[in-house]
């Protein structure tokens, strides 16, 4: 096991991640819209791991969750001229991610497994013992009780980790949640999450 | 309790150090960063790629059983539709018959995981790929001028992804 998990956390540093995101996203595409092409680089640089992590999210194996992120970015710069607020670049870079992985997660949904190496469900017994011989320090434990989480808790609290204003609408339509139970959810599932970590400092 | 708990974290440290556990776990893979700068900056960005919606799909399904399995495909976007026929070559070959209509010369490139496959459709709109292999396929028809320059009106047409 070469798990060298002993990051400490730096919560003053990463309290503002996401929205430093958001901003350097939007002042780099206002760039490129006013004509300087290497401002592109800078937001693919920028947005694309967050894009990553929201697409596979919805369980898409590795080629497909690729193809998607392509496909976003192909979207931009054919559509970059209808796009109402530039500096909500962020936003629509993630809804257009978002929508084509429900629709390729939809149209594949007979053939392609949902789970993944990542995403795997696994069963709590079958969780546990490997989860906490794994379960030393910081990022291993997460790790343990987020995968006994529920799936659709998991993807929900992916998505949710990595938009920093998710649209709680659509989330619910592609993770086949009633619209306006994804706040309540969010909830229940960070909620669990907490539960899962406090047993497991517990049995520590 | 122990005091060093995950647990207590408030939620927005909680979320922080989810995104920084799945960035580890599941990072995005090396090459692909570069793969969208090479599809942007190969990408005809005259063009504008319309959506063709699957209004039918016929047939037995593929691989299933005998070698005269046909299936049919046909996609449209407004007057534009294009048939498809797929017949089974077995042993995980597909050859494809198309037509386009209202006809035209247009490049038609079938757009798989492993490869590109590109063809011109004839003045009365018909192409064809006589050996392809199985699998997941999004097609991409462009004008057939794609590669000079910019021109403001092209239109190009492009599907989901769909199995031959």
């Amino acid at each position: 096991m070469s798990d060298n998990d002993t990051v400490r956390g730096r919560p003053d540093g990463r309290r503002a991640e996401s929205s430093v995101i958001w901003d350097d996203s939007a002042a780099a595409f206002g760039r490129w819209l006013s004509g300087e092409p290497g401002a592109m680089d800078e937001l693919v640089h920028t947005m694309t791991p967050v894009l990553w992590q929201v697409v596979r999210a919805y369980g898409l194996a590795q080629d497909q969750a690729q193809d998607v992120v392509q496909t976003t970015w192909l979207a931009l710069v054919q559509r970059s001229g209808s796009i109402a607020d530039p500096r909500a670049i962020a936003a629509w870079l993630l809804t257009t991610a978002r929508r084509e992985a429900w629709r390729v997660s939809k149209a594949s949904a007979t053939s392609i497994p949902v789970s993944d190496e990542v995403l795997e469900a696994v069963s709590e017994d079958e969780a546990s013992a490997e989860d906490v011989a794994l379960a030393r320090d910081g990022e291993s434990r997460l790790w343990a009780c987020v995968r006994r989480q529920s799936e659709r808790c998991q993807r929900l609290l992916r998505i949710v980790a990595f938009e920093q204003r998710p649209d709680y609408g659509k989330i619910a339509r592609d993770l086949g949640m009633p619209v306006g139970s994804i706040g309540p959810t969010r909830g229940r599932c960070l909620s669990k999450l907490r539960e899962a970590l406090e047993q497991m400092d517990g049995s520590r | 309790m122990t005091i060093r708990s995950d647990a207590g974290l408030p939620d927005e440290e909680l979320f922080a150090r989810l995104r920084r556990m799945w960035s580890r776990r599941d990072p995005i893979p090396a090459e692909l960063v570069d793969n969208v700068l090479v599809a942007l900056e190969t990408h005809d960005l005259g063009t504008e790629y319309a959506m063709l919606t699957l209004l039918e799909s016929s047939g037995a399904p593929m691989g299933m059983r005998a070698i005269s399995d046909v299936k049919l495909l046909e996609f449209s976007h407004g007057e534009r539709s294009i048939m498809m026929r797929v017949s089974d070559l077995g042993k995980g070959r597909r050859r494809i018959d198309g037509w386009i209509s209202p006809a035209a010369p247009l490049l038609v490139r079938f757009e798989q995981d492993d490869d590109d496959f590109t063809t011109a459709a004839s003045a009365e709109g018909r192409f064809d790929f006589s050996d392809l292999p199985a699998g997941r396929t999004r097609m991409w028809v462009q004008p057939e001028a794609v590669h000079s320059g910019r021109g403001g009106s092209r239109r190009g047409f492009t599907t989901d992804y769909f199995i031959v």
